[in-house]
Order: C-alpha cells, then structure tokens, then sequence
C-alpha cells in the first residue's frame, strides 16, 4: 500500500507541475468529440463529462478513458484499493476494469451499455466477469493466502441500473445486480475464508438505492446503502463414514446462506472536480464487510479520477 | 519467494500520461462547456493562494479493538497545523496533534480461560505531512487531505498480572508502539478577515495493527497570511 501511496503523492506533484498551465486560466471543460445522444442538460458534475459512473447507469463519453487511484474501498471492485482504467466507446458503452487487482490474482472486466439516457432518467445494463487464483493472491496474509492457495473461482456480476437526475441538485440511482459464481480446488475448512469476507465470490442479489445530493456545480454528497436480498457463500465440509473398522471420509464444498446483517452495508461520501480532468472522493463505509477487511466497520477510503 | 508486480509503476506512469496529456487539451481547447441549459451559479474567482497557521481541537474515538483489547488513545485532542495552499487549490501542510485519551475498563478473558476486569489507559502523539486540495463551496473551503505519518501510542494495562495478554504486551503492563498512518480527511472552512474557522473530520487508518485505527473529529482555528 506505501507504493499506492507514493504513487498518489506523485499524482500531486504532478498537478503542481500542471499548475503553470492551469493557472492563466480557471480552464473550461474539454468538449468532447461526439455529443451523446440524449444527453442530460445539466452541467457541472451531473453533465456527461463529469458524472460519475459509479453506481449510477451513466457511461464515459465516447473516447474519454477514465483512470482511478484509490485506496481502502470495499465493494468487490474497489476492494483494498483500485486503479481502475475505463474507455468509452460510445452509444452508451463502456468497459472498465481494476488493474490493481489484476496484479493480485483478481481479473475482471466490466460492460456497461447505457441504452437509455433522457434528462430525467437513464437506465444501463451491466455484464461482468472475474477470475480469482488463490496461488497468486500474495496481497493476503499467510494464513489466508494458505487458506485459498488451492482455488480458483469465476464470477459473473450481471445488473440493471436505473438513474434519475430530478433537478440540479438532486439525483437517485438503483442498482440491481445479481452475481452467480462458482469454485474449483479446496478452499479450506474454514468458513471465514476471504472471498467470503470480502464477499468476492459470493452468490448475492442485492440492491444499492444510492443518493447524491448537488452542493455546488463541483461538489456532490453520495449517499448509499448496499442491501443483498440473498447471499450464498462457499463452505467445505468433511464427512466420515464409519463402517465396523472400516472409515471412510471426503470434503465436499456447498454454498450456505449468509444472513442479511453480515452482508449489508452503508457508505457516505464526497466528490468534487478539483480540475475539469481531476476528482476527488472521500467515503465512509459501515458494514460487518468493513470489519472483516480492516478490523473496524467504519472505515474510510479515497481517490482521484482522470478524465481524458 | 512472492514475485509482487510493481502496481505503483504502472500508476505513476499512468498519471504521468495522464497530466501531461490533460495539461495539453487544457492549452489547446479551452472550449465551453458542453450541455448546459442554464448555467449554474458561478464559483468565486477569489485566489486559494495563502499560508495557513491552525489551531486543532477535537475528539477522537477508536474504531476498532487491536488483539481483543479496546483502546481509546485519541480522546480529546489538541494540535496544530501549517500549511500553504497554491492558487489552483493544491495544498501541503505538516501536522502534531496530541490525543489524551482515556481509560477503558472491559472484561478480558485470557486463552487460557482466566477472566478479569481489564482497565487501559493509552494516548498518542499523531505527526506528519498533509497533501490536500481546497475548493470553493460557494464562500465556504472544502478541503480534501490525505495525511500520512506516524503515531506514537502509549498504553497502561494497570494492574493486569503481567503476561496476561501476552499477544498484546508480552510480559510488560506498559509501553509505547511507534506506527504508520493514513488518514484520508474532509474540512469545510470560512475565513472571516484574516482568520479562518472550519469543521471537519480525519479518520486515521493504522497500519501497525497494534494501535487502533481511530475516527478523528475537529475544530480549526486560525489565520492566514
């Protein structure tokens, strides 16, 4: 994590360096090279360069690629920290993926298409696929990296997103995604391994009703709570089977219910256009998912976003 | 041997690019921005550019327990801090905050099964270098920092028998643990004149898992120069 911090304090730096070119004057947003069709009339942070993407049903302009550094989150994506990259192609699409967690043993990729986008209401469709190794998860500790070293597993996110921008300051956002995954290799006997923790690898539909609340043209208040109708995790079991002096045993691997206080959570955040290319985020999250990553359930996480 | 990819090269890299290529559309194409209806109001044009002397009280909570224990070192907390914000809202500062802390008096049970009252009493010393960025919020400063540092914990386990939390203290009832932090943090402030007052929080995240991490809220007080 020192490393992820450094490189973020290069990222300052490097708005130092950009201070010259940006202080003759308070620069404009860059216009885009394609309108989008039907996009939203607000401006500042709810315009289409600016929105965010982020559990809202609203894509990346086409050709404007996005980059992330942040740290500490705890949703599935954003899970201990992320540097995610993302592209718009255009006509709604999007790809992302978190390069962070490619170099722990996590691949994913995400598309997005946001197929509807009026002034007041946008929907997207989501499709997503992650491969988990065990073996090359060296970010976890020992004992948990020994837990999982003989797993792998694949898991495909699929969701719907409705966002509705009611005024210049107002915007609601719904979520709904269900992920199916599955297992292969052993997973130890442990109940608490860390995919299901960190509720990577579960089997869950949930909803994320989310609020963001326009302060100023730059500054959004976000506020939103996680809330999974179902979650599945992966437990393995032993079984012995005595005959006379004969015993037989085997592990078998089954999904179990988790309950809902366990899986929920609630997170609060801040973000602002710091530059028409620059912004910044600064979330609480309360949940049990919090305490399982970082021993408390309040916790916060951060970070700043490219747009090119 | 764990081979670990330099996830910190391919970032500085990225945002390398990125900056030099965003400092070019800046210079090239300062044109309007897109899809606007109605323009929304305008933000102040007055300079961020000053240099801050801060006065910092607060209180503190931890988070968290540390190996089953539950530790206050933050507490009531007073501090100071300096900085200077440059014209476009970059900000770097230095920070010294001393936590009093308080006593906690919980039931403890050892791994061996002996249950007694436990009594901790801790406090700390929070210092370090602060990066950050103000922008207007109509004629209010939001500011988002990122302070990294080290903590200083001191911890009193009272008249616990020695030993008993040996995975804690080892054989010792008090003691001192030096460790890194992070601590991501939000402030809104309003300059009357030349002094400046705000609200705001820090949560510091811990990285030596001996000492808690902690949600950290407080009042600034101030001038600008």
């Amino acid at each position: 994590m020192t490393r992820a911090i450094a490189a973020l304090l290069l990222a300052l730096s490097l708005v130092v360096l950009n201070e010259s070119a940006a202080r003759a004057e308070p620069a404009a947003t860059p216009t885009p090279s394609t309108s989008e069709p039907n996009a939203a009339s607000f401006a500042g942070l709810q315009s289409p360069e600016q929105r965010s993407d982020r559990f809202s049903a609203y894509s990346l302009p086409k050709h404007m690629v996005s980059i992330e550094a942040g740290a500490l989150g705890v949703s599935g994506q954003e899970l201990y920290g992320r540097i995610g990259v993302a592209y718009g192609f255009g006509h709604g699409l999007q790809l992302d993926a978190n390069l962070l967690h490619w170099s722990v043993g996590l691949f994913d990729l995400n598309l997005r298409w946001n197929f509807l986008d009026t002034p007041h209401f946008a929907l997207a469709a989501t499709v997503g696929g992650v491969y988990g190794h065990g073996a090359w998860m060296w970010i976890l500790t020992p004992a948990a990296e020994k837990l999982v070293a003989d797993s792998d597993f694949v898991a495909f996110p699929i969701g719907v997103t409705a966002s509705a921008p009611l005024t210049r300051w107002l915007q609601l956002d719904l979520p709904i995604e269900y992920q199916y995954s599955t297992y292969f290799g052993s997973i130890g006997k442990s109940d608490s391994t860390f995919y299901t923790k960190a509720q990577i690898g579960v089997r869950q539909f949930m909803v994320r009703p989310t609020v963001r609340v326009f302060v100023s043209d730059a500054t959004a208040l976000e506020l939103g709570v996680k809330l999974p109708l179902f979650t599945q995790v992966p437990v393995e079991r032993d079984s012995t089977l005595s005959i006379g002096n004969q015993t037989q045993s085997s592990s078998n691997s089954r999904y179990a219910d988790v309950k809902f206080k366990d899986t929920w959570s609630l997170e609060g955040g801040v973000r602002s256009r710091l530059q028409p290319w620059l912004f910044a985020t600064v979330r609480l999250h309360y949940g049990r998912v919090a305490k399982a990553l970082y021993g408390a359930p309040l916790y916060p996480s951060f970070g700043l976003e490219f747009r090119l | 041997m764990r081979r670990r990819l330099p996830a910190w090269i391919t970032l500085a890299f990225g945002l390398l690019i990125a900056s030099a290529a965003s400092a070019e559309t800046a210079a090239l194409a300062p044109g309007p921005s897109v899809a606007t209806e109605a323009p929304p109001p305008p933000t102040p044009t007055k300079s961020l550019a000053r240099f801050e002397l801060l006065a910092r009280v607060g209180y503190g909570a931890s988070t968290g327990k540390v190996y089953g224990i539950e530790l206050e070192p933050y507490g009531a907390t007073f501090g100071v801090e300096s900085g200077y914000t440059f014209a476009n809202g970059l900000r770097l500062a230095a920070y010294l905050d001393f936590g009093l802390g308080r006593s906690v008096s919980q039931p403890y049970q050892t791994n061996g099964g002996t249950s007694f009252e436990l009594t901790t009493k801790s406090s700390s010393v929070n210092a370090g270098a602060s990066f950050g960025y103000d922008l207007w919020l109509h004629f209010l400063v939001l500011r988002y920092s990122l302070n990294l540092g080290f903590t200083s914990l001191s911890w009193d386990l009272g008249n616990t028998p020695g030993g008993a939390l040996l995975e804690y203290a080892g054989q010792a009832t008090q003691g001192s643990k030096l460790g890194f932090h992070v601590a991501p943090g939000l402030a809104v402030l309003w300059s009357i004149g030349p002094f400046e007052c705000g609200l705001g929080f820090d949560y510091f995240a811990q990285i030596d898992d001996h000492i808690p991490s902690g949600f950290l809220g407080k009042l600034l007080l101030g001038v600008m120069l």
